[in-house]
């Protein structure tokens, strides 16, 4: 396996976060498309999109948790750890 | 809902705005984006707090990840930071404080001003000093400033009174309806005293963070009016490149001269809205 070095870890980051962002980018214009063709279901397609946007934070500390355990961070694993369980209690709250 | 060109553009061009406020000065718009939905597109207030959620969260992400990769935003600053503005959050929402809102508008709207202020003489006579970086320290960093066109190393101070006033941010930011970007930066650049450029915009890889679970929650509930959103997120997503541009141009002293008339102006704002009712 390849090491993972703290480049390899922004560049995971990093990729989360555009690809969220490119996500959503391609599926607005796919549903703009079905809606100038009228087919069907096109504001379903941008409720998807408008949803992995606003899921990439919850992507991301998955991701940072992930990576730090690999850079075996384990203090900022921890952290990140506790900003997911916080996430979880604040839907429950 | 059927929206004109017109009310199109206009989302795009208020979502451009945004995105560069976003990336330069590293705060998520929402107490601007709120009051445009009211009063432009008439939304319920819910409505117009969802919107603005997601814009917020599409601002952090597209700017953060080439801020993450440049190596702009520190991420573990920012991940330590997160956990005290996530409890300051549920502790907000879970002490449901007494304190009279007017109350809290008034004490932070005077709270900004001294900020305001010392960033401003910051911003006028910057002291160079260079940091040496210690590469046991956890938060220490470098990046790269194109405007001085070298490496700047740097060494945040006293990280855990940052951490306090994190949590009274992520505390205030459901009391008051502020993102926290506006706490956070000066925070970050002042008592931290960690580069302008690196504070706004780990501040911004922050952002979206924040108000996550709030948009989720209303997302479900329905109240993201999805054709509104999308055409804001579009422009907010072109602000946030071209705001990426001239951040990394940019001196420091600039940045924090614009964040500090940022700064002025909303705790003008709030003093004369709570004395105006």
């Amino acid at each position: 396996m390849k090491k993972f070095s703290e480049r390899s870890f922004t560049i995971l980051i990093s990729r989360v976060l555009r690809y969220g962002v490119i996500f959503f980018v391609v599926f607005s214009f796919l549903s703009f498309i079905m809606r100038f063709l009228n087919i069907p279901h096109s504001s379903d397609i941008l409720r998807l999109a408008i949803f992995v946007l606003i899921i990439t934070p919850v992507l991301r500390i998955i991701m940072l948790l992930y990576g730090f355990i690999r850079l075996k961070d384990f203090k900022f694993a921890f952290y990140s750890l506790i900003i997911l369980i916080a996430l979880f209690v604040e839907v429950i709250v | 809902m059927d929206l004109t060109i017109f009310q199109i553009s206009l989302l795009m061009i208020f979502g451009i705005f945004i995105g560069i406020i976003g990336s330069v000065l590293g705060v998520g718009g929402g107490i601007f984006i709120v009051p445009f939905l009211l009063l432009v597109f008439k939304l319920p207030i819910k409505s117009a707090i969802a919107v603005s959620l997601v814009s917020i969260i599409a601002t952090s992400s597209s700017v953060a990840s080439t801020n993450v990769e440049k190596g702009l935003a520190n991420v573990r600053l920012g991940v330590f930071l997160e956990i005290a503005t996530a409890a300051g959050s549920i502790a907000g929402s879970l002490l449901m404080l007494k304190i009279p809102s007017d109350f809290l508008q008034i004490f932070f709207a005077f709270m900004l001003i001294p900020s305001a202020l010392s960033m401003y003489i910051k911003a006028k006579k910057p002291s160079m000093e260079e940091i040496p970086l210690d590469s046991d320290e956890d938060f220490s960093f470098s990046y790269y400033d194109s405007s001085l066109k070298r490496q700047v190393r740097y060494k945040p101070k006293k990280t855990k009174i940052a951490f306090l006033f994190s949590a009274i941010a992520g505390m205030l930011s459901g009391l008051l309806g502020i993102g926290g970007g506006i706490i956070v930066v000066p925070v970050m650049n002042i008592i931290c005293g960690i580069p302008m450029k690196v504070a706004t915009s780990t501040s911004n890889f922050m952002l979206g963070l924040t108000g996550c679970v709030s948009a989720i929650i209303l997302f479900k509930n329905g109240y993201v009016v999805e054709n509104i959103a999308v055409f804001l997120i579009i422009g907010v997503i072109v602000g946030g490149i071209i705001g990426m541009k001239f951040l990394s141009r940019a001196k420091n002293s600039t940045v924090q001269i614009i964040f500090s008339i940022l700064m002025m102006g909303i705790s003008i704002e709030m003093i004369w809205r709570t004395f105006s009712r």
